[in-house]
């Protein structure tokens, strides 16, 4: 009796422990399936940028959009105004509720994909990010600081928004199959980011699945900015004593090996 | 080939920066200024924050100078003497000029004021300068005016502690250089620069000195001025990226060599007309800056 108790147990958990992948299959099944290739970029000493790529399977008929977002963190600005006939700054801004970096890939175009109620529920597009930005003070021009916010993110590359990037494969029995290549900014900086697939589906989100992106510095470069952030006094003297050995020592190679032609003056 | 600094969180080119580098370092070289003013608008324009490329930009001036100091000095162009009474009064103006600097903050807008003062110091050095040397070029003159000392009987010359600088064949009463650099001192913190292109023309134009005798002895005194200002730096703002300073310093070590070799082929006044040009352009440029309708109206308060 006892044996065949044991017999049942050991068969249950197997059992059990079977169904758990086939549990996250079916939700999978619901969501576009997501992968990020590398899922971690380290920024070593010779850094400049990576070529990522992102793949997954969607349901027939869906089309797709990818949105890498930066964390949300509130950002200091200055703000400039005219003072007479020159621009000068005029107050201090801090702009917060919006990622520091938004990068959205589609397979179309989207406003065929995507009602504009879609849009604005997953801050999709400028127009949605604009609406849900915090700008301090409030007395300041609201509507130019949104704009001019977007602006400056998309001068320099962080706020980026690209159609017919995402290509769609050829329907098979899990699906249809989706890549991105994706182009690392070697500006990013280090942080954690959320690189989402968005499944759509008659103007609206049928489903999403969020995979994370780690951009982390390493090697020399890591141990440099914990030098620098930890150790004050010590990197401050380095630096001093690094920069002065540098220059007698350049200046040192110069004289005893290079062409003396100075002694004329 | 793409490197990445560390501090600045930023990757960027490496033959790039060690190609600005050089070109400031022969500057440096050549004219005796820590090429600051030059290096920092530069940096900021190819993607480093600025408070990460005022700092480094310090650090880097330290190897350039101290590499152009020390050709300066085997040539004979370093008055010990006079360098130290100015680096003193420097040091005493730096630290006025960033008190003033702490009240103008507070008082609003200090970047203007800054930019003003930019813009009206370099004009007019610039301005007299290229003047003055054209003119000097034009009588076919060599190396500027003959050095003289105060002259007898002149409010200078009734100063007390009258001392003779026989490096640069002067002879003045210690607070003048001293006044004049701490005045220098004052402009040069509140420009954020180490202050070569203001102080070469002081002492060539106020002190007498000889054109070389200035810049070498210039090089002397920004050589500890901006370790001063690296080591501040890198304690309280931890903006020093010592990879950034180090490239840097590859291309002005070398640059600043070649400089002082350069500036031994060209007479006074083509280098003074040389260094005019180059401070007119940059003050016209800050002006342009100034006046045209920026691309965005947000920048970056903390330089990131």
């Amino acid at each position: 009796m006892r044996r065949r108790t044991w017999i049942l147990m050991v068969a249950g958990l197997l059992i059990s422990s079977a169904m758990v992948p086939l549990a996250v299959a079916t939700v999978q099944g619901g969501s576009p399936g997501l992968s990020v290739t590398p899922a971690v970029v380290d920024m070593g000493a010779l850094y400049g940028g990576a070529s990522l790529k992102v793949e997954g399977t969607v349901a027939p008929g869906a089309q797709v959009l990818v949105v890498v977002r930066g964390p949300e963190a509130a950002e200091a600005f200055n703000k400039k105004g005219r003072f007479g006939p020159v621009w000068v700054n005029v107050g201090h801004v801090s702009i917060s509720g919006v990622p520091s970096l938004f990068l959205r890939y589609s397979s179309g175009p989207v406003k065929d994909m995507l009602t504009r109620e879609s849009l604005n529920q997953d801050q999709l597009d400028d127009a949605a990010i604009k609406a849900q930005m915090v700008v301090e003070p409030k007395a300041m021009d609201q509507e130019t600081i949104r704009d001019n916010y977007l602006s400056l993110k998309s001068q320099q590359g962080f706020y980026k928004e690209v159609e017919g990037a995402v290509k769609l494969g050829t329907p098979g029995p899990g699906g249809v199959p989706f890549v991105l290549d994706l182009p690392w900014s070697r500006k990013a900086p280090p942080a954690l980011y959320d690189v989402t697939a968005y499944e759509c589906r008659d103007g609206l989100v049928a489903a999403k699945t969020t995979a994370r992106l780690e951009v982390r510095e390493t090697g020399l470069p890591e141990k440099i900015a914990a030098l620098a952030k930890n150790r004050v006094y010590l990197y401050g003297m380095l630096c001093v004593l690094i920069a002065m050995a540098a220059g007698f020592g350049i200046d040192f190679i110069m004289a005893r090996f290079g062409k003396r032609n100075l002694a004329g003056h | 080939m793409t490197i990445f600094l560390p501090v600045a969180g930023v990757s960027i080119d490496l033959f790039l920066l060690v190609g600005v580098g050089a070109l400031v370092g022969f500057l440096s070289g050549l004219f005796g200024v820590g090429g600051g003013f030059l290096l920092t608008p530069i940096l900021m324009m190819v993607g480093i924050p600025p408070t990460v490329a005022a700092a480094s930009d310090s650090c880097q001036i330290v190897g350039a100078s101290a590499s152009g100091a020390a050709a300066h000095f085997r040539l004979g162009n370093v008055d010990l003497k006079l360098g130290s009474i100015l680096l003193v009064g420097g040091l005493v103006g730096a630290a006025i000029g960033v008190q003033i600097i702490k009240i103008l903050r507070s008082l609003g807008n200090a970047d203007f004021v800054i930019v003003v003062t930019y813009i009206v110091v370099l004009g007019s050095i610039g301005s007299y300068m290229f003047v003055e040397s054209l003119q000097s070029l034009r009588r076919g003159t060599m190396t500027g005016k003959p050095h003289s000392s105060a002259k007898k009987g002149s409010l200078l010359a009734k100063l007390p502690l009258q001392m003779s600088f026989p490096r640069s064949g002067v002879q003045h009463s210690v607070f003048v250089p001293f006044l004049l650099c701490t005045l220098v001192g004052i402009l040069a913190a509140i420009m954020g620069v180490g202050g070569g292109f203001i102080m070469v023309p002081m002492m060539v134009y106020l002190l007498r000195m000889p054109m070389h005798v200035a810049v070498g002895t210039d090089l002397f005194q920004i050589l500890f001025t901006c370790a001063g200002v690296t080591f501040m730096q890198a304690v309280t703002n931890h903006t020093v990226d010592i990879v950034l300073a180090i490239l840097l310093m590859v291309g002005s070590t070398i640059g600043a060599q070649i400089g002082a070799r350069a500036g031994k082929r060209l007479r006074g006044d083509q280098l003074k007309i040389l260094l005019a040009s180059i401070v007119l352009l940059v003050m016209v440029k800050m002006a342009v800056g100034l006046v045209l309708t920026p691309s965005s109206l947000l920048s970056y308060a903390k330089g990131h």
